[in-house]
């Protein structure tokens, strides 16, 4: 009987501890859909989206238009409010920082910023789909903000 | 009358002494960050994770964690490890992140000097929040390489930093 008991319990254990790792596991894959090359609406650019420990980073990889045509150069980050950081390459900029995965397809607390002015916007991220993502940067509260769709780039 | 006015200004002396801060440097060194090949042409990325940063140097200065006030970065210098050089490098940027803080672009350098093995960057003026990170358990350096034509090689650095902490 005690015999009977104590493997049952083991059992259990077993059984526990498989299920956690499976939502564990689970929930990082959902979270992982992220992670890929995106490319906004303007067709102006594309974002790799990265995990870094557990949370999501975006850098530019890619631009239509590489060169500055005032300078013929490599376009910087000319606008950046710290005057100090302005000969940083646009190519490889993080644009979107920090984002963790909330559940239920959306990506928040993160920011983005936009070269074309400097600013930097709280910004929302939620999936529409398996090759779609809807950005929204915000000032202060959702509403107060504009959304952008970004599609899935599938690399060869 | 006179008395008072000595005292306020007794009580303003004091008070400002109080709030002086005393610097010291922390230097963190050859820390490993590897860039693994294949890199291609553009932005890649390499990681790298510091742990305890601050676990000798609050026992060297007899502080605890909540004595240190304010912290920046003042140099971050990387070496390149092989026989090659940065050659094949347009430029390098920097961030700091933990789990707990957000990522902070600390330094960067734009072009590389040609047939440089070892660059220091220039160091942003505005670095928000780099005490806290400090005082994590672990925060990761992340480097983002622009890369100039395709190689199959890693690209591996050595990094030197320096902190300024003030308590």
């Amino acid at each position: 009987m005690n015999y009977t008991l104590r493997f049952s319990k083991q059992w259990l254990g077993i059984i526990l501890l498989s299920i956690s790792m499976f939502s564990f596991t689970n929930a990082d894959t959902d979270a992982d859909r992220l992670v890929g090359i995106w490319e906004p609406s303007n067709g102006r650019s594309r974002i790799k989206i990265e995990k870094i420990g557990t949370k999501y980073y975006g850098k530019i990889v890619w631009l239509k238009e590489p060169i500055d045509p005032t300078t013929q150069k490599a376009k910087l980050d000319k606008n950046n409010p710290d005057t100090s950081m302005r000969n940083v390459p646009l190519k490889g900029y993080r644009i979107l920082k920090d984002f963790t995965y909330k559940g239920k397809d959306e990506w928040s607390e993160g920011t983005i910023y936009d070269p074309e002015n400097g600013s930097t916007y709280s910004c929302v991220i939620n999936m529409k789909g398996d090759n779609i993502i809807d950005i929204r940067g915000y000032i202060g509260i959702k509403a107060l903000g504009r959304t952008d769709s970004w599609k899935k780039v599938t690399v060869k | 009358m006179n008395k008072i006015i000595l005292f306020i200004s007794a009580i303003a002396i004091i008070s400002s002494c109080k709030q002086a801060k005393t610097s010291k440097t922390l230097i963190i060194e050859n820390v490993s960050l590897n860039l693994e090949g294949p890199l291609f042409e553009g932005s890649n990325t390499g990681q790298s994770i510091i742990e305890f940063p601050l676990k000798s140097f609050l026992s060297e200065n007899n502080l605890k964690n909540e004595d240190l006030k304010e912290a920046e970065l003042t140099e971050l210098t990387i070496v390149c490890n092989d026989s090659t050089n940065f050659n094949n490098v347009q430029s390098f940027t920097f961030q700091f992140v933990t789990e707990n803080t957000d990522m902070v672009k600390v330094a960067f350098i734009n072009p590389i000097p040609e047939n440089a093995n070892s660059i220091q960057l220039k160091i942003a003026d505005e670095q928000k929040a780099i005490i806290d990170l400090l005082k994590q358990d672990k925060f990761f350096i992340v480097a983002d390489a622009i890369i100039k034509t395709d190689s199959e090689t890693n690209l591996e650095l050595k990094c030197n930093l320096k902190f300024n902490i003030k308590h």
